[in-house]
């Protein structure tokens, strides 16, 4: 009886200590910090860009997005990532130029550039200022004074001078009809090579269009202004259409590159603003339409209205240390008010340039562009934390439309050739939610056309209704 | 089988088990309450900090609301001033104005100083040369949004001249001066000296930062110890930073 009384305690005080042990071991789970918050504040450093995009020299950033090759008459495009491109920006950036003086033309001229030499052709994305040039050609200041003449720079154009022996370049300003021409210092023989080594792109070949009906090329028009030239292809021109999975920069990488503290925490606005103040640096992200703005200090360089080098050097070399260019991005857009220069890089993805879905005025922070602006001792740099990774989520094969296609879709819509300042083939960027419900960024293959206003239309490929109306912007 | 034997055996077990756990559990919360209570030393313990890294308070600390207003601000511009950076206008007196006494002094800027009466003057800020009268928004000053005097000895050399207009404010929960204090104390960015270190002014303020299109104007902290200023944001989520300023 005493035993069977002994057995039951036992079992009871068993049970007690089992249930005991439980609560323990919940307790100590409990109260056991869990590891993050363990872990130590270093964080390793993640850089944000590709490597490959953040080694580039000055002209890597500042060279035109399109090359146009004229070879004996066959015009073309060359753009960044094509056979012979970067060899012949290089080949540019590294000319020296001299004899510069100002130019009268007549139709043989234009005739010998157009039809019976070969040449390279500088195009950039819009009219460009003398010393947003001297960023990318070899420009001391007495180079731009020779070309003061010159209000804007619409194109440059290379082209052999057999006679001589001579590569001759032509700085023209198309909406005053001027030209001013200089020497180069670069071998014929070598100017020629590019011509004779790569083959010409089979579909891409362009029709040069006189934008007031007046060929340049044709003596009738001996004694009118020359006419600024819009180049389509005589075909439907094939072009990818792209969908990227975008990448996200994480905030606590930007705010560890841009500060020198480790820890530093921000006041969070209810206008879902996180201000990072620290050290005469302010970095500001605005959570609701992702970008961020950082303000720091600059130093002070030998930097004048004529000489912009410095001040992008260092630009590129701080963007450089956070692997913050990611992807080709080139200088689009100088802006200069007072002592505020404001410079827009454009990415260029798959060789052609992109454009944000949205009003070109005043335009949201995207992808599509970083921004500087520099004054005195400050700088601000702006910029979008999503980024399109090297490979896309899905392509299609689309089609622009030919230069009938394009005059006839102008004509439609009521823009007349005379207002176009150039026309050439871009992205539309956007966000789309594909079916799995996951955000993405498409790229949309566009004619963009841009008008002597500053405005900016863009022309939708074939696929997306580009022959009819539906598509204007 | 022995049913008996084996619970005993469970018991000695369990119990060696339990007293583990125990053990385990007790030093767990030892360390949790040591650390809770270091994080909140600074708090209850200010005074021992005090004395122990030899520091004076020559005022008791301020007491401090637990929310303010952050705000957006753009600079106030001024068509008659000459402009000497992004925020800062100037006007030079040639020749310099002479003042007979500190009140024809006041008489004399308070005509020359566009919005006059929203600026106090700060000791602190001031040198023998040089007075400096902080814009205040609401009771607290911005420190770096000031006017700056320019003397020779009784003559007004020149003035140079901020002023924010605020365009938006945003609520701010504040964080502890104790907590501030004892950090700051802590921080090793304190002046190393034998002698007792004092603190001349403990305060509450605003520090104007430039932001995306305009200003942000942010509370901080400001200990005001041997000509420096040691600058502190304000904000609750326990910042670390501390900015150390020269006065001058």
């Amino acid at each position: 009886m005493k035993d069977k009384w002994l057995e039951n305690v036992k079992t009871g005080v068993l049970v007690v200590l089992v249930l005991l042990s439980f609560v323990l071991t919940g307790s100590l789970w409990y109260m056991t910090p869990a590891y993050e918050e363990k872990q130590d504040l270093y964080r390793p450093l993640h850089y944000i860009g590709d490597l490959k995009y953040n080694q580039k020299q000055l002209y890597q950033l500042t060279s035109p997005p399109y090359l146009l090759m004229h070879q004996m008459g066959t015009h073309y495009w060359l753009k960044p990532g094509d056979q012979g491109y970067d060899e012949s920006i290089e080949m540019l950036a590294k000319m020296e130029m001299s004899y510069y003086h100002e130019l009268k033309t007549d139709a043989n001229d234009w005739k010998y550039l157009f039809q019976q030499t070969n040449g390279i052709e500088l195009s950039f994305l819009q009219d460009i200022q003398i010393n947003t040039l001297a960023t990318f050609l070899q420009m001391e200041e007495e180079d731009q004074e020779s070309l003061k003449n010159l209000k804007v720079i619409s194109r440059v154009w290379l082209f052999p001078d057999p006679q001589m022996k001579q590569v001759n370049v032509w700085f023209i300003d198309d909406s005053a009809a001027r030209i001013i021409q200089a020497t180069t210092n670069i071998p014929i023989f070598q100017f020629e090579q590019k011509f004779s080594q790569d083959p010409i792109p089979s579909t891409q070949k362009l029709e040069p269009i006189a934008i007031n009906g007046k060929a340049p090329w044709d003596p009738a028009n001996n004694n009118t202004p020359f006419s600024r030239i819009l180049y389509l292809p005589t075909q439907s021109m094939p072009i990818q259409k792209f969908i990227y999975q975008p990448s996200n920069i994480a905030i606590d990488d930007m705010k560890q590159f841009l500060f020198s503290v480790d820890n530093i925490t921000p006041t969070e606005l209810n206008n879902g603003e996180l201000v990072y103040a620290y050290d005469r640096r302010t970095l500001t992200y605005n959570k609701k339409d992702d970008y961020v703005v950082y303000i720091g200090p600059m130093p002070e360089l030998a930097d004048s209205e004529k000489n912009l080098k410095p001040s992008l050097e260092h630009l590129n070399k701080f963007l450089s240390d956070h692997r913050g260019w990611t992807g080709d991005y080139l200088l689009d857009d100088v802006y200069l008010n007072g002592n505020v220069y404001r410079y827009t890089f454009r990415l260029i993805k798959q060789g052609y340039p992109v454009f944000w879905k949205g009003p070109s005025e005043q335009p949201k922070q995207y992808l599509d562009t970083i921004q500087f602006q520099t004054e005195k001792a400050e700088k601000k740099y702006q910029r979008y934390m999503y980024f399109l990774p090297e490979e896309p989520a899905n392509v299609t094969e689309e089609e622009l439309l030919d230069r009938k296609g394009v005059l006839d879709y102008l004509s439609k819509a009521k823009i007349s050739l005379e207002k176009i300042e150039r026309i050439y083939p871009g992205y539309q960027a956007n966000w789309i939610t594909n079916s799995k419900k996951e955000k993405q960024i498409i790229l949309e293959p566009v004619w963009v056309v841009k008008t002597l206003n500053g405005k900016q239309e863009l022309i939708p490929s074939l696929a997306e209704g580009g022959n009819d109306q539906n598509g204007l912007e | 089988m022995d049913w008996s034997r084996a619970k005993t055996i469970l018991i000695i077990a369990f119990i060696l088990l339990d007293l583990l756990l125990g053990f385990q559990l007790y030093t767990t919360m030892q360390k949790k309450s040591q650390y809770m209570t270091s994080n909140i030393t600074e708090n209850t313990n200010l005074q021992a900090l005090l004395t122990k890294y030899q520091v004076k308070l020559e005022q008791p600390l301020p007491s401090s609301p637990k929310q303010v207003m952050a705000f957006k601000a753009k600079i106030t511009s001024l068509n008659d001033w000459d402009q000497k950076g992004a925020e800062v206008y100037q006007k030079t007196f040639k020749p310099p104005i002479v003042f007979k006494d500190e009140k024809h002094r006041t008489q004399l800027l308070q005509k020359e100083i566009p919005k006059f009466q929203d600026y106090v003057y700060s000791e602190n800020d001031s040198t023998a040369n040089k007075l400096v009268y902080l814009q205040m928004k609401g009771d607290q000053p911005i420190y770096n949004s000031q006017f700056m005097v320019h003397l020779e000895q009784n003559k007004l050399k020149s003035i140079e001249l901020t002023h924010y207009q605020t365009t938006q404010s945003f609520p701010i929960t504040l964080s502890d001066v104790n907590n501030t204090l004892a950090h700051l104390i802590q921080s090793g960015k304190l002046p190393k000296s034998t002698s007792p270190i004092t603190i001349k002014e403990a305060s509450l303020g605003y520090w104007a930062y430039p932001t995306a299109d305009e200003q942000t104007i942010l509370p901080v902290w400001r200990f005001y110890i041997n000509d420096h200023f040691y600058l502190i944001p304000a904000n609750d989520q326990q910042s670390k930073n501390v900015e150390v300023l020269k006065k001058g």
